[in-house]
């Protein structure tokens, strides 16, 4: 992998941050750029609706990003309907799926909120358990826990794949097959797993899988929910209106197959077009180059890391149970602190805060202000972390 | 929250945004849109009465009076920790104290 190479399609990096919040939002590759642009500038138009050459070729672009991406996690094209964002997909799913008094539903205490609330709101609403897994401190899991948890009654189970607070990474796989024997759908969160490392949904094990476009490269306002086909029929959109339905008459309409049948109105179009060619990009460097770059680096931060006195690095110790998500934190200095410091001393960009994860810090890590969170991702080079640690070290 | 301050007689953008927290006690980040530069040795004498100066680096300083922590960079950020109640306008409050400190500061508009 020709880092420098890859350094020279993100514009952004011109400017001479070194950006470490990629957990949060990835930067965007001048090919993605170009492709909303040609949208606007080129063929801009609504998709699915006009014969005029504008709209066709609109709709084959759209329709041609479902594909890419579909290629890109191992799916069918009618599986994947995109969405605004991670946070989408899974709210979604929690208000397709009908639940009734008895039912329980299965969750972490790892998750973030955008996999935790909208279950709890179920619970509020239909009477059904929440039942919550806790984590170790490193955000491991006891499978025995799982099993004793996941009965009957079990609707669904949502776990996340990766740690957006410690970077672990979850054996998801050996939870489906818990959630499976019991009859029960599995929801994997895959926001922070889905840019990082390569993944076949066929394989995982899940029936949904919600992550966010604009985390792997692609423009904000992007994301993508995957639902598995043999549930299409069971679970019904919660928008409806025009573009995704089959007939409609005075009475009566019949929805879409497929992806059409969860993305009501206009989507974003060209934001959709950007995610195809985000994942393109993502393709042509090989996820397998990218999950062994970054482990690399991650070990490097974490060795430049442990070197400074007093620094405490959060999350498993072994690189290859977790992503290039670092949280760390320093004595007598917040995270907020740490933060303002690196930006100001030498245009670090890290992130710091409780990471939308308030039960996880207050109920597991016991960390009210949360921690300072260093992100990496695979056009960050050595020589950042390089910068990263010495500054840490001369503002400590 | 966008604010203005005059500054040698000059009207310039203050924007005051919560960070990141837990619900007690508010976290802000105070933005004077204007390149500027903090003398910031100046402002550590002056606040040193009413501050414990916990860091002072030539780039930034932090200084704190219990349970409030205020980071100060050179190129015109505060950030102020532990703000109660969380509310911008106390934040604001807060951060009138650091604006004292800059020469030619002459109030919020
Ligand atoms: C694990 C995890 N799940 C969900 C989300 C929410 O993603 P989005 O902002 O795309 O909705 C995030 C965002 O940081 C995340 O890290």
């Amino acid at each position: 992998m020709d880092i420098e190479k890859i350094r020279n399609d993100f514009k952004i990096l011109d400017k001479g941050v070194i950006y470490l919040d990629s957990a949060a939002t990835s930067l965007t590759p001048d090919c993605v750029v170009n492709a909303v642009i040609g949208y606007y500038n080129d063929y801009n138009a609504n998709i699915e609706r006009g014969v005029y050459s504008f709209s066709q070729e609109a709709s084959k672009e759209y329709e041609e990003a479902h594909q890419k991406v579909a290629h890109f996690l191992g799916a069918s094209e009618e599986e994947i309907v995109f969405t605004k964002n991670c946070t989408y997909g899974i709210n979604l799913v929690a208000n397709a799926l009908k639940f009734k008094k008895g039912d329980n539903i299965v969750t972490t205490l790892l998750e973030h909120h955008s996999n935790y609330l909208p279950w709890l709101r179920l619970r509020d609403r239909y009477g059904v358990e929440v039942k919550r897994i806790k984590p170790s401190k490193e955000g491991f899991f006891n499978l025995k826990d799982f099993k004793e948890a996941i009965d009957s009654n079990t609707k669904i189970v949502a776990v996340t794949h990766v740690s957006n607070c410690l970077g672990t990474i979850i054996p998801v796989f050996e939870i489906s097959e818990i959630a499976h024997k019991n009859n029960a759908l599995f929801l994997v969160d895959g926001a922070q797993s889905a840019p990082h490392f390569s993944i076949n949904l066929k394989e995982l094990g899940c029936d949904f899988f919600s992550c966010s476009g604009h985390k792997m490269l692609g423009p904000t306002g992007t994301g993508v929910l995957y639902i598995k086909k043999e549930l299409w029929d069971k679970i019904e959109p919660f928008e409806i209106g025009g573009g995704m339905i089959k007939s409609v008459d005075i009475d009566d309409f019949t929805t879409a197959d497929g992806w059409e049948k969860f993305e009501a109105g206009t989507p974003n179009i060209a934001g959709g077009i950007g995610l195809g060619a985000a994942v393109e990009y993502l393709n042509k460097i090989d996820m397998k180059n990218i999950e062994e770059y970054e482990r690399k680096l991650t070990i490097k931060m974490m060795e430049g890391m442990k070197k400074i006195k007093n620094l405490i690095i959060l999350g498993p110790d072994d690189p290859e149970k977790r992503t290039g998500v670092i949280p760390f934190k320093v004595p007598n200095m917040s995270p907020h602190e740490i933060a303002f410091v690196l930006d100001e001393v030498a245009n670090i960009a890290i992130r710091s805060g409780l990471h939308c994860c308030h039960p996880l810090h207050n109920s597991v890590l016991n960390e009210p202000d949360g921690t300072a969170r260093a992100s990496l991702y695979f056009y960050n080079s050595e020589e950042e972390v390089d910068i990263f640690i010495q500054t840490l070290k001369e503002v400590m | 929250m966008v604010k203005r301050i005059k500054l040698n007689g000059e009207e310039i953008k203050l924007t005051i945004k919560d960070l990141c927290h837990k619900g007690d006690f508010g976290n802000y980040k105070i933005t004077i849109e204007k390149n500027i530069t903090f003398d910031l040795d100046l402002m550590s004498k002056k606040l040193q009465k009413e501050f414990k100066i916990d860091k002072l680096h030539k780039l930034f300083m932090i200084i704190k009076k219990t349970p409030i922590s205020i980071s100060i960079a050179r190129h015109g950020k505060i950030m102020i920790e532990k703000v109660d109640p969380d509310t911008p306008e106390k934040a604001l409050e807060i951060a009138k104290t650091i604006l004292e400190t800059i020469p030619g500061y002459e109030g919020i508009v």
